[in-house]
C-alpha cells in the first residue's frame, strides 16, 4: 500500500508539473522496500549518457521527517537504487551564491539564524534516525585534514545508513543497500586490492562513437544550483566517477565555503586531499595540456578544467553541441585571430568545468557542467580551452 | 622557477572569486535560445501560426514589439520586431546594441552565435552582411548604425 502510495505520489508530480507538491520520502529512508517503487524514472533526471552505473537527481521537491530538503540524487546500478543522497540542510543552499564582498554582511545578519537551525535539524534527524535503528556508530570518515569528519553509521530497514554532520554547515543522509557501503568512502568496486582491474574497469567506461568523439561513458552531472560551488561540484563529478563517495556539499563544507561565498575558502587543499582520500593522485598544471588530457581520458579519468567563462562562449558551446548532435558535419569556426578575440579574457569569470571527452580529428574537447543533463557534453575546440583555462587537474590512479 | 610563478599566481587567482552561480533563465523568450529556435522552425511561418509571448499590440504597419527580455545567439538583444503579414508571419526582426563593454565588435559576437546555431559559418554579402541558413529560415545580419547590429529571420527564399 505503501509503495503504491510513493509511486504514485512521483507520478503525481511529474503530471501535474505546475502545481509540485513535495514527494514524502521518508518511507524510503525507513526500508529498502519502497525503493523500487521510488526509483520510478519520471521522478528523476535522465542522464544523457550510458552504462551500467548512473547518477540521477530527483526533480521533485522532497521532504522527510517532515522537513523540506535541499536535494536527493540516486545512483543507480542497471536501473536499480543501490544508494540514495538526501542533503536535509546545507549551508551553500541556505544563503544563496554571494559575492566575496558582502561575505561578511551576510555572515553577520544571517549567520545566527543558520546556527540555530543547523542545531535544531542536527538534532531532530539524529533522534529521527535513533528511533529507527538504536543509537548510530560515531565514526570519523576520512584521513585528510580537510574531508575528516564525524558521522554517524546506521543500519535498519535492510540498508544502512550515513548521517554526515558537518557543524554549522550541512547536515545529509546517505542510504546504502548494502549496509557494508555505509562507513566506507570508496566504493566497493575501488575497496578490491588489485588496482590493476580498477584501472580496467575505468578505462572500461571509455567509447568511441561513430563520429569519432571518445567519450566517458556514466560520468554524474550534480547540479550545483544557486551556490558557488561550480568548482566543488565539478570535484564531486569526477571523485564519484572515480568510486569515491564524497559529494559536492563535503567538499564545499571542506574547503570551508562558508555563508554562500568562496571568500578565503581552500578549494586547491580540497582537491589534493579527495586524491588522497580516492587512493588517486592529482597532477595539475597551469596550462591545459591536450595530449595529457586525451591521457586521462583514454584511462577513464575525466579533466577539470579552471577557466575564463562569458555567457556568450557559453552559448556558442551548447548551440553548437545541440547542432553537431543532429548534423555530424558541422564545424566550429576555425581558431583564427578573429574567433580567438571574442575567447574570455582575464576580465571572465572564473569557472570549473568537467572534460569528458575529446575529437582528435576534429581538434575539439567535449566538456559537461555541474549544471544539469542539458550542460552535459558541450564542445569547444581544443585551442580555446588551451587559451582560456589556467589550472587544470589530471586525475590518475 | 617560471613555473612557480605561475602556480603562485594561479594560486592568488583562484583564491578569489572563482564561481560562478547555475544561471536558470525563465520567460517563454527568456530562455536563451528559443527565439532563434522558434524562428528556425518552419511551423512558425505557417498561415495562423502562433507567436507565443507577450507582444505589444500590431502597429498601423503590422509590427509588434516583444514586450519582454530576450537573449538571442547568446547576446542580449535591444529589441525583438515580429511583422505579420495576412496573418502569416513574414519576419522576426533582433536588434542589438552595443554596450561600449566589450572589446569584441557586435557583429563578430553575434555571428559567431549564429554560426554555431546553424552549424556553418555564414556567407558574406556586400559589405559587411553575412547571410546564414538553419533549415528553411534565413538568418541575415548586418550592421546598422554605430554599434548596432540588425538580425533579421526570414523563410528562406
Amino acid at each position: 500500500m505503501r509503495r503504491a502510495w510513493l509511486a504514485a505520489a512521483l507520478v503525481a508530480t511529474a503530471v501535474h508539473a505546475q502545481e509540485v507538491q513535495e514527494v514524502d520520502f521518508t518511507p524510503a529512508v525507513r526500508s529498502t522496500e519502497v525503493w523500487e517503487a521510488v526509483s520510478s524514472p519520471r521522478g528523476w533526471s535522465q542522464p544523457l549518457t550510458q552504462g551500467a552505473r548512473l547518477f540521477r537527481t530527483c526533480l521533485y521537491p522532497v521532504k522527510v521527517f517532515g522537513r523540506s530538503v535541499t536535494s536527493v540524487s540516486g545512483c543507480f546500478d542497471n536501473g536499480k537504487i543501490t544508494s540514495l543522497t538526501i542533503v536535509i540542510l546545507d549551508s551553500g543552499a541556505w544563503f544563496g551564491y554571494v559575492p566575496d564582498d558582502q561575505q561578511k554582511a551576510v555572515a553577520a545578519a544571517r549567520g545566527p539564524e543558520f546556527a540555530r537551525l543547523y542545531a535544531d535539524t542536527s538534532a531532530a534527524v539524529r533522534k529521527e534516525l535513533d528511533a529507527l535503528g538504536g543509537p548510530g556508530r560515531e565514526i570519523t570518515l576520512g584521513s585528510t585534514q580537510w574531508l575528516r569528519h564525524k558521522a554517524v553509521i546506521y543500519q535498519y530497514g535492510g540498508l544502512g545508513a550515513r548521517l554526515t554532520l558537518w557543524p554549522d554547515q550541512l547536515v545529509k543522509l546517505t542510504l546504502f543497500r548494502d549496509p557494508a557501503d555505509a562507513p566506507q568512502l570508496l566504493d566497493a568496486w575501488r575497496r578490491a586490492p588489485d588496482r590493476t582491474v580498477q584501472a580496467r574497469t575505468l578505462a572500461g567506461n571509455v567509447h568511441t562513437t561513430s563520429t569519432g568523439d571518445k567519450i566517458i561513458d556514466g560520468l554524474p552531472v550534480f547540479p550545483q544550483g544557486d551556490r558557488a560551488y561550480c568548482g566543488v561540484s565539478a570535484l564531486a563529478m569526477v571523485m564519484h566517477a572515480s568510486g569515491l563517495t564524497l559529494d559536492t556539499e563535503d567538499f564545499a563544507a571542506g574547503a570551508g565555503i562558508r555563508y554562500g561565498s568562496t571568500q578565503k575558502s581552500h578549494i586547491r587543499e580540497v582537491y589534493e586531499a579527495a586524491a588522497h582520500e580516492a587512493g588517486m593522485s592529482m597532477f595539475h598544471g597551469t596550462r591545459f595540456e591536450f595530449a595529457r588530457a586525451q591521457q586521462s581520458i583514454d584511462a577513464g579519468f575525466p579533466v577539470i578544467v579552471f577557466r575564463r567563462w562569458d555567457e556568450q562562449r557559453e552559448y556558442v558551446h551548447r548551440a553548437f553541441a545541440e547542432r553537431f548532435a543532429a548534423d555530424p558535419t558541422a564545424q566550429l569556426p576555425r581558431a583564427d585571430a578573429t574567433e580567438r578575440k571574442t575567447w574570455p579574457t582575464r576580465e571572465g569569470f572564473m569557472h570549473a568545468s568537467v572534460m569528458n571527452g575529446y575529437n582528435n580529428a576534429r581538434g575539439e574537447v567535449i566538456f559537461s557542467e555541474s549544471w544539469d543533463e542539458r550542460a552535459r557534453n558541450r564542445r569547444m575546440r581544443y585551442e580555446e580551452m588551451e587559451a582560456t583555462s589556467y589550472l587544470v587537474y589530471y586525475p590518475r590512479l | 622557477m617560471k613555473t612557480l610563478l605561475s602556480l603562485t599566481l594561479s594560486a592568488a587567482l583562484v583564491a578569489t572569486t572563482w564561481a560562478i552561480p547555475q544561471t536558470v533563465n525563465t520567460g517563454i523568450f527568456g530562455t536563451a535560445g528559443s527565439v532563434e529556435k522558434f524562428a528556425g522552425d518552419p511551423a512558425s511561418w505557417t498561415p495562423s501560426a502562433d507567436l507565443p509571448g507577450p507582444w505589444s499590440a500590431p502597429a498601423a504597419d503590422g509590427t509588434r514589439k516583444l514586450t519582454d527580455k530576450a537573449v538571442v545567439f547568446g547576446v542580449p538583444a535591444a529589441e525583438v520586431q515580429a511583422v505579420k503579414s495576412n496573418d502569416r508571419l513574414t519576419s522576426l526582426r533582433v536588434v542589438f546594441r552595443d554596450s561600449g563593454k566589450d572589446r569584441r565588435t557586435l557583429l563578430t559576437r553575434v555571428s559567431q552565435g549564429i554560426a554555431a546555431f546553424t552549424g556553418h559559418p555564414g556567407r558574406e554579402e556586400g559589405h559587411d552582411t553575412k547571410v546564414f541558413r538553419y533549415e528553411k529560415t534565413q538568418i541575415r545580419a548586418t550592421p546598422a548604425r554605430e554599434g548596432e547590429v540588425i538580425v533579421e529571420f526570414t523563410p528562406a527564399p
